[in-house]
């Protein structure tokens, strides 16, 4: 039985932490950055500070959307603002002539 | 650092549909999206290759533009990027700019607009293999000489097609720190007309051509861009598609299911002792994933399609074709490729609408895009139709499924075109109506790029299953099991289940269109991706079955419990809704508008809504 929990346990932890980091990018990063954050304390053994280290996320370079479905690092991040001033729709009313 | 080690900053540049991203896969061992139709590329694209000498490459794929004077958003990336105005990027130490061969009296033109930013830039005279097949000759010599920079001649397509380039490249000594630079314009010179009378003089000095088009474009074009007849040959096309995608798909989802029902059967019995886990395999993993597994060939066949139509450059004589037809409902032309794309995912078709010129014609396409049938969709419809509806012939050749399959598709286009014409009735202003597109010619889909974009096709939705479709699927399983029911139960244990409850509680709102509560559960996560609507169907239903090799027959569960009613109320529901999350958030951020989302998603719910309540309670009084 004990098995069976840690087993299920430990699918339904990583499906939530992939639902979170495919649709709240930008919050499941900062949770992460947080948590591993703490671990890198003076007074943490050094393994623990070697791993908060190497696992603190990087910003987002995923593929582009353009690529199609599930390509990006999720559309929703706010990495993925737009790239220049033009691309935002913008509307001015046409002359009546 | 000296000179040879320091990394080159080169940009792609050139007319659109010149060859960029080919040449840039070529360069880089990339395997960005190529199609013959100008506007695929809408984003910067980054890759680096190391050139003989060791010196590293860093290049950048920028969209097609027929101007610096930009018109429409990809053109104004590819715009500031040259002039240095782009947030973020520093000037490119080169520019190579890409010409189609056998079209240089348009693609020159852009060359010399180019030229006048003043830096250091270098010709690639793409698809030289076509220009000879032509009978076009072209003296590069001579071309240097009148422009006054090099030219090389490439063949994207051909392995070591960029030889000369890459030679010409390694050969370049990278200039100083790269300053902003204002375009310099050689004054009242510079003029379009005197641009044209340059480009003329040159054509004149070093290019020999039979004629100007393609006798062969010309003969195929007479057919197909017919007013009556090339509106039929374009639905035939679509139809045929269709059928196809039901009549050849089955032999290999028939492998594909028993293969997943065998071992989901054989993994189900090594944990048998393991009730918790056993249900966690057999119920959640094999059920919901093996069921949407089993969509994969129909993915494929149907993209086959798209790739081959998309290679050929037929698709921008589709655009032409339907022009007037998608004018009358307040598209454009242009609105063509962004929808047709959105039959694939509706992300990368509202991220094409960027060459879209006019911001309200945009708007009306960014809004009725995810109508478009997307792939995503197909396991959705193709379960409730092989379900519901039996595979007969009809008029002794057309698959029934198939036809109700191009049925829904169709529906899909026509309630875009209502929608599009209800925005344009609503619209104040007007659009002016002038589509100048460029046609390219024809060619033979290559069989390596085919299969390149069916393998990138097959790895995009195998990703999704092992991806969002797993972890959802588990989270499911999870809600569907949890908490066991009470001591003393009557009901099915998953009617206890969280999921079960939240169900429950949705059938009051969906009730009226036949939704049960199993399909209730389904459509949240619907949400983050359709497909997961039939692997959480199948979870569903196999929490309940009795045995194993019944969790992987969802379809055969549904057609016994459903009505057809209810099996058509949820057809109609998925031509409209639900759009899943990233959809909204791409038009969050494409049209940098909350609003916009809130309308899209408003009036595809309740579009999705009116449509099932319409279908569920004809086809009740009917049924």
């Amino acid at each position: 039985m004990l098995v069976q929990t840690l087993v299920i346990s430990l699918a339904v932890a990583w499906a939530s932490w992939f639902a979170a980091k495919r649709f709240l990018p930008v919050t499941s990063r900062r949770v992460q950055a947080r948590v591993l954050a703490s671990f890198d304390r003076s007074s943490s053994p050094d393994w623990l500070r070697d791993f908060a280290r190497r696992t603190q996320p990087h910003s987002t370079s995923g593929g582009s959307c353009g690529d199609g479905c599930s390509a990006c690092g999720g559309c929703a991040a706010a990495a993925a603002k737009p790239a220049v001033e033009a691309q935002p729709l913008v509307f001015r009313p046409r002359s009546k002539s | 650092m000296n000179a040879t080690a320091a990394t080159l900053r080169i940009a792609l540049v050139g007319n659109p549909n010149s060859g960029k991203t080919a040449l840039f896969n070529r360069l880089t061992g990339s395997q960005q999206k190529v199609a013959n139709y100008a506007g695929v590329t809408v984003e910067r694209k980054e890759g680096r290759f190391v050139a003989p000498s060791g010196r590293v490459m860093q290049l950048l794929d920028l969209p097609g533009a027929y101007s610096l004077d930009a018109a429409s958003p990809d053109e104004a990336i590819t715009r500031d990027i040259c002039e240095g105005r782009y947030p973020g990027e520093a000037v490119p130490d080169l520019i190579v700019c890409v010409a189609d061969a056998t079209n240089l009296r348009l693609h020159l033109r852009f060359v010399l607009e180019v030229k006048r930013l003043g830096r250091p830039l270098v010709l690639a005279l793409n698809m030289m293999d076509a220009a000879r097949k032509r009978g076009i000759r072209i003296d590069v010599g001579a071309l240097e000489k009148a422009l006054g920079i090099p030219v090389v001649e490439t063949v994207a397509v051909q392995r070591g097609g960029a030889a000369a380039l890459i030679e010409r490249l390694d050969a370049s000594v990278a200039p100083g720190p790269a300053s902003v630079s204002a375009p310099v314009d050689s004054g009242a010179a510079a003029t379009e007309a005197n641009l044209h009378e340059q480009v003329r003089s040159m054509l004149a000095a070093a290019v020999t051509m039979p004629r100007a088009t393609s006798a062969i474009d010309d003969a195929v074009d007479r057919v197909v861009l017919h007013p009556v007849g090339g509106l039929a040959i374009l639905a035939v096309v679509m139809f045929l598609i269709f059928q196809a995608v039901f009549t050849w798909a089955a032999p290999v989802q028939d492998v594909i299911t028993n293969g997943v029902t065998d071992l989901g059967v054989w993994v189900g019995g090594l944990l048998q002792s393991m009730p918790l886990l056993h249900s966690l395999v057999t119920d959640g993993l094999f059920a919901g994933l093996g069921t949407v597994l089993a969509f994969l060939p129909q993915i494929l066949i149907l993209f086959l399609f798209i790739l081959m139509l998309e290679e050929s450059g037929y698709l921008p004589r589709a655009a032409f074709l339907l022009d007037r037809m998608m004018f009358a409902a307040g598209l454009t032309g242009r609105s063509f490729i962004p929808l047709l794309s959105s039959f694939a995912c509706a992300i990368p078709g509202i991220m094409a609408t960027r060459s879209i010129q006019d911001p309200r014609d945009r708007l009306t396409t960014i809004l009725v895009a995810p109508l478009m049938t997307c792939s995503a969709r197909l396991p959705v419809y193709t379960l409730l139709i092989a379900a519901f509806i039996p595979r007969r012939t009809v008029l002794g050749l057309f698959n029934l499924q198939g036809v109700v399959l191009f049925v829904l598709y169709f529906a899909g286009v026509v309630s875009a075109l209502a929608v599009a014409w209800v925005i344009k009735r609503m619209r104040s202003d007007k659009s002016e109506h002038a589509l100048l597109m460029e046609l390219p010619s024809y060619r033979l889909p290559n069989p390596r790029d085919v299969a390149i974009g069916l393998w990138e096709r097959a790895k995009i939705f195998l990703r999704r299953v092992t991806g969002i479709i797993l972890s959802l699927t588990v989270l499911l399983w999870f809600l569907s099991s949890f908490p066991a029911p009470p001591e003393g139960a009557t009901q099915p244990a998953i009617d206890y289940s969280f999921a079960g409850v939240i169900g429950h509680w949705m059938t009051h709102v969906f009730a009226p269109i036949g939704f049960n509560w199993q399909i209730c559960v389904a459509l949240i996560p619907g949400l983050a991706a359709r497909e997961v609507a039939v692997a959480s169907l199948a979870t569903v239903y196999a929490m309940s079955a009795a045995d194993d090799a019944a969790t992987a027959q969802l379809g055969a569960t549904i057609a016994s419990q459903w009505s057809l009613a209810t099996a058509l109320s949820l057809l109609a529901w998925y031509v409209f809704a639900p759009q899943c999350m990233s959809t909204l958030a791409v038009i969050r951020r494409e049209t940098n508008s909350w609003r916009n989302v809130w309308i899209s998603a408003g009036y595809l719910f309740g579009l999705a809504y009116l449509a099932s309540l319409l279908t569920y309670q004809i086809a009740r009084a009917l049924t």
